[in-house]
């Protein structure tokens, strides 16, 4: 494949449009929340321009790719100057903090329980799960199976299956606390409007 | 009785469409007994699905981002037609390279080929009988054109004194002085199967030489 790919334009873009849907999950998971993912992708695609003739071997092509947009997604990161130190946690209050609208869901008031924002906490959850779960759950949203993340990542498929299995057991129980939250903070909403007799 | 774990597992399957006959069937008999694991797998098949939605929103420019034109290099018809020459050709070419002017495009319309089927598509000109006149057509013609700026001296390479003794045979290098404006150029260069590819250059790097 990469030998018919140097010297061939048509291939090279062909090879990119393949791949760009699974790296952009990857950037995503790897970048600073303020860096431009779209920006950060341009950057991976110049980088394959460049490189591909250096790739001989076609089953390097998508470990290779990983290892350059994490490279840059991280770069970002080390560039932006208004940027805070990320702690990947799932602690509420620090979603909250690094983001620059509160999440309706988890806050009383006017709830916002749509499919959309519950989604969106959801994303935020996984986001900020460890990188060694965060990852291989996103490739796997993305629509990678678990033999093509372990290619990508190089580990064993039974090495992927595990990360899997606890990311989602990790994103359900957050989900869950998180909704728990919201029951609260419902009735304590409602225990005030009571007693102020309205 | 399946455990948490195992029925973690297995619904993390289903949600990763990694669950297959076998599985489900397995499935299926655990939830006869306990049938709340038939909630929890509805509950993991709604949030992968929010979740999937929310990544595929935020995640949704990324699909429109292309490798920029330029990036792949200024001439696309020479980098089209290098890889089926020899490498000798190919390097010749190297030199000569740049937009709409390779020397298999006809310069002008009396140079197109071919001509009538009955000189079999061959092309006369009215000077030109052997390949010294057509030669000398192309000094002068590129001479008017101011592509042409000199004629250099021959470099004679070889002497071969012919077997019936009637004289020697040259082996020599016609070399003319020329100048030709580019937008574009190319490097050759060697990969790893020993094949000859045209790598484009930045023009910007090329530096000035000497006045002539």
């Amino acid at each position: 494949m990469t030998h018919g790919v140097r010297g061939s334009e048509e291939a090279v873009v062909r090879l990119w449009r393949r791949h760009r849907r699974w790296l952009a999950a990857v950037v995503y998971a790897h970048k600073p929340r303020e860096a431009d993912l779209e920006d950060l992708l341009q950057e991976v695609a110049m980088k394959l321009v460049r490189h591909i003739h250096t790739i001989d071997d076609p089953e390097a092509i998508r470990p290779w790719l990983r290892t350059v947009a994490i490279n840059i997604a991280r770069s970002a990161g080390r560039k932006s100057r208004s940027r805070a130190k990320l702690e990947r946690s799932t602690d509420v209050e620090h979603l909250e903090r690094v983001h620059h609208e509160p999440l309706a869901l988890i806050r009383g008031g006017a709830v916002d329980r749509s499919a959309q924002m519950r989604g969106r906490v959801a994303l935020e959850i996984a986001n900020g799960l460890p990188p060694h779960y965060r990852e291989p759950l996103l490739l796997n949203l993305r629509g990678l199976a678990h033999k093509q993340i372990a290619h990508v990542l190089e580990v064993p498929v039974t090495t992927i299956e595990t990360r899997l299995i606890r990311a989602r057991r990790m994103l359900r129980d957050e989900l869950i606390a998180n909704e728990s939250e919201v029951n609260r903070s419902d009735a304590r909403t409602d225990t005030t409007l009571a007693g102020s007799g309205l | 009785m399946m455990n948490t774990e195992y029925e973690d597992t297995m619904i993390g399957r289903v949600a990763a469409n990694e669950a297959g006959d076998e599985a489900w069937a397995t499935f299926e008999r655990h939830a006869t007994a306990e049938p709340r694991a038939w909630e929890h797998l509805a509950r993991t098949l709604r949030d992968e699905m929010q979740v999937r939605t929310a990544l595929d929103d935020a995640l949704e420019g990324a699909e429109s981002i292309e490798i920029p034109p330029k990036a792949l290099g200024g001439n696309r018809r020479f980098t089209s037609r290098a890889g089926g020459w020899p490498g000798w050709a190919l390097a010749a070419m190297i030199a000569l390279a740049w937009v709409g002017t390779s020397a298999l495009a006809p310069l002008t319309e009396r140079d197109a080929l071919p001509t009538s089927p009955g000189e079999g598509g061959a092309i006369r000109h009215a000077s030109m009988n052997n390949s010294d006149e057509a030669y000398r057509d192309y000094i002068s013609l590129g001479t008017e054109e101011g592509r042409v700026l000199q004629e250099l001296p021959h470099i004679m390479i070889e002497l071969r004194s012919l077997d019936d003794g009637t004289g020697v045979e040259v082996f020599y290098v016609r070399q003319s002085l020329e100048r030709v404006r580019i937008d574009s150029a190319f490097q050759l260069q060697r990969d790893e199967l020993g094949r000859d590819t045209a790598v484009p250059i930045k023009l910007a790097s090329l530096r000035e030489g000497p006045p002539l």
